[in-house]
């Protein structure tokens, strides 16, 4: 019996293709989380951009709501070994988000409400890989999957999607984020079984 | 600006308790476990009892009986929490083969010997 809680109760599939190596897929959404779930008016959300010159941009919750938002449908995965396919989703690519920023920088740190971080190289977030997501299933995103907005990156594990999205830190190196100091893998793709450093 | 810090009482207009799969009291939006949930898996990597272990948290200072602590075991890992700032203490997470354990959350640990 391992320490860790999956939060899986499913049944498993195997043989699906849309599942890596190792995953599991369970119909439910389950809540994993790493402290207490920050509870962030709407009024007092931003979402920031620094970069590693010191310039920083800012949106607020209507800022960002006027920016062009976009439906995602995905398969996302868990590195506990739950995998849930076929997700709807609505928020804002970061194409968008990062139009008018200038960098040499080849990596981020994203940074939650409530003190979270997760390091995602700048080139996995951008052509269409990622969005800071506030809609999930046509409904505003619960504050236990991470509303008002969460980072959804679906291409890694799920862990990288940051609950409580505060803003993305660009930085000159690879710096771990809170699971990737302490055990899990510093890029964590799911269909390498990348889930341990 | 999180839930732990909150001061207001718990209504059912309070949209911190619109979310019911996480709600509970205003300081606990999410079902955490004591120090107990900690000691097996920091037993069975020391043989310490370290519940009744006193320890200082590097954040804030508050020193208090481990089991005192919140832990998050939903978690790809297990994250004990400062039951007085919510700052982390300690994690412990388990891969095939290895042990990752970071405990620079805290100060010192006071354990008592045994007999």
């Amino acid at each position: 019996m391992g320490i860790i809680s999956s939060g899986f109760h499913g049944k498993r599939r195997t043989g699906n293709p849309a599942l890596p190596q190792g995953q599991y897929e369970t119909e439910s959404f389950p809540v994993l989380t790493a402290g207490p779930a920050p509870y962030i008016a709407r009024a007092d959300w931003e979402f920031f951009i620094t970069t590693e010159t010191g310039q920083r941009r800012a949106w607020s919750w209507d800022e960002f709501m006027a920016l062009p938002q976009v439906d995602i449908r995905t398969d996302i995965h868990c590195v506990t070994s739950w995998s849930k396919l076929g997700t709807s989703w609505r928020g804002v690519s970061l194409d968008a988000l990062f139009e008018d920023v200038e960098t040499t920088s080849e990596f981020t740190t994203a940074h939650s409400y409530g003190g979270y971080t997760t390091n995602v190289p700048l080139q996995d977030l951008l052509d269409g890989q990622a969005w800071v997501a506030w809609e999930f299933d046509g409904e505003p995103l619960e504050r236990a999957h991470g509303g008002p907005a969460r980072l959804l990156v679906p291409h890694l594990y799920f862990w990288k999607s940051a609950k409580w999205v505060n803003g993305i830190e660009l930085t000159p190196h690879d710096v771990p984020g809170f699971w990737e100091s302490n055990g899990y893998h510093i890029y964590g793709d799911p269909w390498r079984e990348e889930r341990y450093s | 600006m999180t839930a732990n810090n909150g001061s207001a009482s718990p209504g059912a207009e309070d949209p911190r308790f619109e979310d019911r799969d996480i709600a509970g009291t205003t300081d606990n939006p999410i079902p955490h476990l004591d120090g107990n949930a900690a000691a097996g898996p920091l037993w069975e990597l020391f043989r310490i009892d370290i519940i009744a272990a006193i320890g200082r948290c590097k954040n804030c200072g508050a020193v208090r009986v481990f089991g005192e602590a919140a832990v998050y075991s939903d978690a790809p890992g297990i994250v004990v929490r400062c039951s007085s700032c919510g700052g982390v203490l300690l994690r412990l997470v388990e891969t095939p083969t290895k042990f990752w354990l970071d405990v620079s959350g805290l100060s010192y640990l006071q354990i008592d010997r045994e007999g």
